[in-house]
């Protein structure tokens, strides 16, 4: 079999293994997967009450500036996350940047309170909020990486990414807690949310060790990024697939307008479609890790992708889904997500050497990123020219295009690595 | 090596339990605070009492008004019955609000007599985001925290207070208006698309038929034009409906490309022509000749939005005396006087507002009129 092979090459071929990577799962892994979770939680508080708390408690009409806000902080977080990619190698200071990124969000929480509640200060606040995202999630993934066993690697984003998914099913269940206990009290509740972020910060200060000191390739000049010597073909071909991937899929939102009208539930329902979707990439994320470690990461990561388009196709011919068969189009919407997610990052880690794996992560994230702000914006003209039923076809049928191209891809390379 | 960290840790956790705990335990004792000092004020029982009735004796809940007659589509001018200049200033009349002042009646229902401000009328059967009466009946949208909130409109009867059966509305509450004759109501309602992890928004407008409780039209359903040429873009945006007096034409925002135009609507043709440009919240005077708005000015980053009022007939703008800037759709207490809410505490930090008031034609600085109150709406008119 060319499966085994393979991992045994990678095994033979892969990067140095840290002393402590031993086991399948690092306590670090671990670390940070509590980092993301008590992040999660103190973020989704608040992203969940957000829009509610301007318009019926800050009296504003918030129309316009949230479109403009997300294609610029899209924009900008997009290079910012560049930058911290490139600085986090420079002297493997990972864990540095990481911390910068998170403690940054931290303090959005804080400056919700108190301070002039006009719209430009809550944008900024957000975009702050949002750079401190965007600069955290690639140092954090290379620290995932380089404290684990390149065999293990989908595990264990598998395993961090079900801690993350963890914290956002808890965020929102925290915050309208609260909001019960205290009607109206949200300054209580970006203070919760300040406090479990300095819990999460505290988790990644003390318990995550600075990136394992790496071999690191001479690079000739500080100030030069020199892609040639780790930019291989494999590495083309997954920056390719991943952002052709995001580009042809449609946004979560439109999958739940199209199921909440399927299934004629009330709109009021949205945040549950969220929550069951949640949980099911919580609960399937490590069984699809173990599954791609075991197996074959890149069909793990096609099969996610094929269960989307199935999903999307049957929604397109069925006009009518009781509501067992709405949980079960969420559960399989969890599945491509657990599939997807953490799988692609652990595709990516294996073929990014170690000195340059931030900075390699960072240019995936960047390019999948502004590919689903591209994709958004051009399912809106297409929906305005052709109508919601074509836009969706349209998507559907480019996206079963990008995953056997995908596939090609992804098959021609795999001996690559 | 791995005993320090730990105790550290102990010690953040123990600081963050502890300063967490205190501050919910502040917020709790101040909510508690506020709902004890709330003012002792008139009784509760305060709907039954019809102000300014001297002809009729106040109707009770059971022979509550049967739904609207369907309106009189034949009548082709202007209803006579809508108020002549200057009475609603002399004459007694109901406004209704939101009592938006935090104590025990935060968020409910509440009425005052124009004559008598100072003695408030709370209707706690009755919970609003944003509320508007007009010819004896009124609109009531809600917002229910429960685990997942959720948002709903109420019709009710103005004089008895009788709520129709809430249906539920998409997204948060925004504006609400009920036409002169009581047969039609608007709301705006903020829709965000994907919820949880974006600022973006987009609305929703509809009218809605009092009597039967059925929705008549989306606005994103009109064919609008501009010049004569028909206009038609992906990011369409309406809000802050305001009926003409015959409740068969509105004005309303439109918003595209960044630029917020005042669009005249034909609600049976299903149509809107653009009029106006920088025009938001339109509010049309009683006698339908002026259209009172907020007007979209930057100061750097920032927008102010400055009243204005545009004479329908000369397109004239004028600048109120009002110079904060406001975020609200005008109700005209008169032909002469508009009411807006304004937040309490200019820095964001009390949900409290309050509602002022501003002469359109004088040059006389706004004046407070209520405080603790939002939503302001005159009931004017009575349903045909």
């Amino acid at each position: 079999m060319y499966r085994i092979e393979w991992i045994e090459r990678l095994k033979l071929s892969g990067p140095k293994r840290t002393p402590t990577a031993r086991l399948p799962i690092s306590p670090v892994v671990y670390s940070l997967g509590f980092t993301s979770l008590f992040t999660d939680i103190s973020s989704e508080m608040v992203n969940s009450l957000l829009p509610a708390w301007l318009v019926l408690h800050l009296h504003m009409s918030p129309l316009q500036y949230g479109v403009i806000d997300g294609i610029y902080s899209g924009l900008s977080v997009a290079l910012l996350s560049l930058l911290a990619g490139y600085l986090a190698d420079r002297g493997g200071r990972q864990k540095e940047v990481a911390l910068f990124g998170y403690a940054l969000s931290g303090l959005c929480k804080l400056l919700l309170l108190g301070v002039a509640a006009t719209w430009g200060w809550i944008a900024l606040v957000m975009g702050v909020d949002r750079a401190g995202k965007g600069i955290r999630a690639a140092p954090r993934d290379a620290l995932i990486s380089l404290n684990s066993d390149p065999a293990a690697y989908a595990m264990a984003f598998s395993v961090h990414r079900a801690m993350d998914a963890c914290g956002s099913l808890l965020g929102p269940i925290t915050a309208f807690a609260l909001l019960t206990l205290l009607p109206g009290a949200y300054d209580a509740v970006w203070v919760t949310s300040f406090f479990f972020a300095v819990i999460g910060v505290a988790v990644l200060w003390l318990f995550v060790p600075p990136a394992p000191v790496v071999d690191v390739p001479q690079v000739p000049s500080a100030m030069r990024i020199e892609w040639s010597p780790w930019k291989s073909r494999r590495l083309m071909a997954l920056t390719a697939c991943g952002t052709l991937l995001a580009a042809t899929t449609v946004s979560d939102g439109f999958l739940y307008l199209l199921l909440q009208q399927k299934s004629a539930t009330s709109a009021g329902f949205f945040p549950l479609f969220y929550v069951i979707t949640a949980a099911a990439y919580m609960l399937l994320s490590i069984p699809a890790g173990r599954l791609a470690d075991r197996t074959s990461r890149s069909r793990v990561f096609l099969g996610g992708y094929a269960v989307l388009v199935l999903l999307y196709i049957g929604l397109l011919f069925v006009d009518r889904i009781s509501t067992v068969e709405l949980f079960g189009c969420l559960i399989l919407f969890g599945i491509y997500y657990a599939a997807t997610e953490g799988i692609l990052m652990a595709l990516v880690s294996v073929v990014i050497p170690p000195a340059h794996r931030t900075s390699g992560i960072a240019i995936v994230g960047t390019a999948i990123g502004i590919a689903k702000l591209l994709s958004s914006l051009a399912f809106g003209a297409l929906w305005t020219g052709i109508g919601v039923r074509g836009a969706v076809i349209s998507f559907v049928i480019v996206l079963g295009v990008a995953l056997a191209i995908s596939l090609a891809l992804m098959r021609a390379t795999d001996h690559d690595s | 090596m791995t005993r320090k960290p730990a105790v550290t840790f102990a010690i953040v956790c123990v600081i963050a339990v502890v300063g967490l705990a205190a501050y919910l335990f502040h917020t709790g004792s101040r909510m508690r605070d506020a709902r004890e000092a709330a003012p002792p004020g008139p009784p509760p029982n305060s709907a039954v009492p019809d102000p300014g009735s001297a002809t009729a004796p106040a109707p009770t809940p059971s022979e509550a008004p049967a739904p609207a007659p369907t309106a009189a589509a034949t009548d082709p001018v202007p209803p006579n019955d809508a108020p002549a200049p200057h009475v609603p200033a002399t004459a007694s009349a109901r406004l209704f609000f939101r009592h938006n002042g935090v104590e025990a009646h935060y968020g409910s229902l509440a009425w005052v007599d124009t004559a008598k401000l100072d003695e408030v009328h709370y209707v706690d059967s009755l919970r609003c985001e944003v509320v508007h009466v007009s010819g004896g009946h009124g609109i009531c949208l809600s917002a229910d925290r429960g685990v997942f909130t959720t948002y709903a409109a109420t019709l009710f009867d103005a004089k008895t207070l009788v709520a129709g059966k809430p249906f539920p509305l998409k997204g948060i509450p925004s504006r609400a208006r009920v036409s002169i004759d009581g047969r039609l109501a608007a709301l705006t309602v903020f829709v965000s698309g994907h919820g949880y992890t974006s600022l973006d928004f987009s609305t929703q407008t509809l009218i809605v038929e009092y009597a039967t409780g059925a929705v008549l039209a989306d606005l994103e359903d009109f064919a609008v034009t501009q010049d004569g040429a028909p206009l038609k873009n992906p990011d369409f945006n309406f809000w802050g409906v305001t009926f003409t007096p015959d409740a068969k034409n509105f004005y309303a925002t439109l918003s595209t490309a960044g630029k917020h135009y005042l669009i005249h609507g034909d609600i049976a043709a299903r149509t809107a022509t653009i009029i106006h440009e920088n025009v938001e919240c339109p509010s049309l005077s009683p006698d339908a000749r002026r259209v009172a708005y907020k007007k979209r000015l930057m100061d750097g980053n920032r927008v102010l939005w400055q009243l204005h009022v545009l004479e329908l007939a000369t397109a004239r703008e004028t600048p109120l005396s009002e110079k904060r800037s406001i975020d609200d759709q005008l109700e005209w207490l008169d032909n002469q006087n508009v009411l807006y809410s304004v937040p309490s505490k200019d820095d964001g930090s009390s949900p409290s507002t309050d509602v002022w008031r501003v002469a359109v034609n004088a040059r006389t600085p706004p004046e407070l009129f209520l405080r603790g109150a939002y939503s302001p709406a005159t009931a004017r008119g009575s349903p045909r």
